[in-house]
């Protein structure tokens, strides 16, 4: 599996396309006063990637620059302004939004339930690409919903209203939920950002595992620098909506890059206990 | 769902045996099957106008009414993910009072439709103007969500019971048509009646159940309901017309039925959980049954029949009160 993405441009307004830079590459640089306006709309900028399968990337970048919303617009929740996404070489718009479940889960950062379902529910919920209309979840749904709950460690939590619980305890059902639906590619924005380390180091495991042995392609939305540095194998650096660097994860993580990307002078030294590089922020 | 079919069906008989005229169980069950089945010469021609004539076609557009209120009000909580949200929620009501306030003070009453038509015409009219309203083409991705939605809905409400007060105003001796029309009455319902409400309701539950596991995802909220394979927007969009149009037949059917929608889902959440797939099905037996209960009681209890949105008020609210604080959501 492996999904690309070719010249994205994002905007929240339909009229702002932002510059063809695909055209710009042949022509040479030709963009409008308009469209020197309207950059500051522009949340995507020109994004070129390509992620394949058995990876682990990791996406990191100061806040609005523009992380959740390139993941959004891998799941098709957004349409991209300009560009395209392919999934395994079919343009992602040509698909059904059912099709795109069955290989894109995600673990978005508002994992607030409305209603109060049951944790059960709630992970269940993960299996409806797979489950056709009108009919009930099989007992291999519910084998699967049994198993990634018990993978997050919240089988004791089966029957709990999921509005009844912490922060981090729905982030695990949330995880649960993605996890079952069984997906080649897992998406996960700031999955972690409420859970106790504890459970963060059991889940990244868990997501390292799935990456190993089930050749999963995880891509990761990181605020914490060293957690990306130490899990994955390779890092996009977002800026203002721009790729400043993508590559693997030692050489990305440079003083340099993140000097320029979040304005924060670093020391980064390799540390055999993480076997990876580490970020230190001197305080004085 | 047994039980609450059980329910409904003994209550539309006792309801059927109850008023001026008290007519046995065991008769009724006769003349009903005895329609049915199309052999009728053996039986009481008075009690056979009375119920098939006279208290069936009310009593079922009643309990219809109910059901498609109940239904209209899970639809709407759950698209609008607000507790708060009821099927008047996108000023329908206030639409259909336009409507049929404008019919009523242009002495269209003589022609039996022209009523109800004005207000369905007015409710769908409404409905469009809210659509319309919430919808952006500049930000497609704001657009029809649940606030902007609810904020319309206010908006074109405000403005049309502004416009009621006018035509309130000017009717002179009419006020109190306007008036009795507005509080909502089953009063001298007909068979046609049955059938358009009967025909709504049967297309709406198809529709929703058609829908609820969908409906269920969206309660994870947008983002997460795409990732899991909903057209989240074609969802909302079909449920939102779905649910106004059963609150605008019901509106024009019975006049304006408050707390019915809004109450019904949240006493039967108690009971099944948020599952739409239990809560659709079991909120429309619940609204059935109590909206004909109230009835029964204006009907056939109390000395002067009191306007049936008065009385759903007047006993719903003290009843949900005390659910309410007993379970605290």
């Amino acid at each position: 599996m492996k999904i690309e993405l070719k010249h994205i441009n994002f905007s929240y307004d339909p009229d702002i396309t932002g510059p063809d830079i695909s055209e710009q590459d042949t022509k040479g640089q030709n963009i409008k006063s308009q469209d020197i306006k309207n950059l500051e709309k522009i949340i995507l900028k020109n994004i070129n990637a390509s992620f394949s399968s058995g990876q682990f990337y990791s996406i990191i970048g100061p806040n609005g620059s523009g992380k959740t919303t390139l993941l959004d617009v891998m799941t098709g929740y957004y349409k991209p302004s300009r560009g395209s996404i392919s999934l395994e070489y079919e343009n992602i718009s040509q698909l059904s939004k059912k099709q795109v479940a069955k290989t894109i889960a995600l673990v978005s950062q508002d994992y607030a339930v409305n209603f109060p379902f049951s944790v059960q529910e709630v992970v269940l919920m993960g299996r409806h690409p797979h489950i056709p209309r009108f009919s009930h979840p099989t007992a291999r749904d519910f084998d699967k919903t049994g198993k990634a709950m018990e993978l997050c460690r919240i089988s004791h939590l089966a029957d709990r209203r999921i509005t009844e619980l912490s922060g981090g305890e729905r982030q695990r059902c949330i995880f649960a939920r993605a996890l079952c639906q069984d997906t080649p590619i897992l998406l996960l924005d700031e999955a972690f950002s409420n859970m106790d380390i504890n459970h963060t180091l059991q889940i990244l495991r868990l997501v390292k595992k799935e990456v190993m042995e089930n050749d999963k392609l995880v891509i990761s939305v990181f605020h914490d620098l060293n957690l990306a540095a130490s899990w994955s194998d390779e890092i996009l650096m977002l800026k203002k909506g721009e790729v400043k660097a993508f590559g693997l994860s030692d050489t990305v993580m440079t003083p340099e890059n993140i000097q320029e990307v979040f304005g924060v002078s670093s020391v980064v030294e390799f540390n055999p206990h993480v076997q990876a590089k580490q970020v230190y922020y001197p305080t004085h | 769902m047994v039980l609450f079919s059980l329910f409904l069906v003994s209550m539309i008989l006792i309801s059927l045996s109850m008023g001026y005229i008290k007519i046995p169980i065991a008769d009724i069950l006769s003349i009903l099957s005895g329609k049915l089945l199309g052999h009728t010469a053996d039986l009481d021609e008075t009690f056979m106008a009375i119920i098939w004539d006279v208290r069936l076609p009310r009593i079922l557009t009643c309990a219809i009414v109910g059901a498609a209120l109940a239904l209209s009000g899970v639809l709407f909580q759950g698209i609008l993910l607000n507790p708060l949200a009821d099927p008047y929620t996108l000023g329908v009501s206030a639409g259909a009072a336009f409507g049929a306030s404008i019919a009523i003070l242009l002495n269209l009453s003589a022609a039996f439709v022209s009523i109800p038509a004005f207000a369905f015409f007015g409710a769908c009219l409404t409905l469009f103007a809210v659509i319309f309203l919430s919808y952006s083409s500049k930000n497609s991705i704001a657009g029809l969500s649940s606030n902007n939605l609810i904020l319309s809905g206010i908006i074109v409400a405000a403005i049309l019971s502004a416009g009621i007060s006018f035509l309130k105003f000017i009717a002179n001796e009419q006020v109190s048509v306007i008036i009795f029309w507005l509080m909502g009455s089953f009063a001298s319902k007909t068979w046609p009646n049955v059938f358009i409400v009967f025909i709504f309701l049967i297309i709406g539950y198809i529709v929703s159940l058609f829908f609820a596991r969908d409906l269920n995802l969206i309660s994870l909220g947008a983002k997460s309901a795409t990732s899991l394979g909903v057209d989240q927007k074609k969802v909302t969009f079909i449920l939102l017309i779905t649910g106004s149009l059963l609150a605008a037949a019901c509106v024009s059917v019975s006049g304006i039925i408050g707390f019915v929608g809004l109450l019904v889902p949240h006493m039967i959440r108690f009971i099944t959980g948020p599952d739409n797939r239990r809560l659709i099905p079991l909120s429309m037996l619940a609204g059935g049954f109590l909206l004909l209960f109230a009835d029964t009681i204006t009907r056939s209890i109390l000395p002067h029949e009191i306007p049936i949105g008065v009385l759903t008020a007047l006993t719903g609210g003290p009843v949900f009160c005390w659910i309410f604080k007993k379970n605290k959501l």
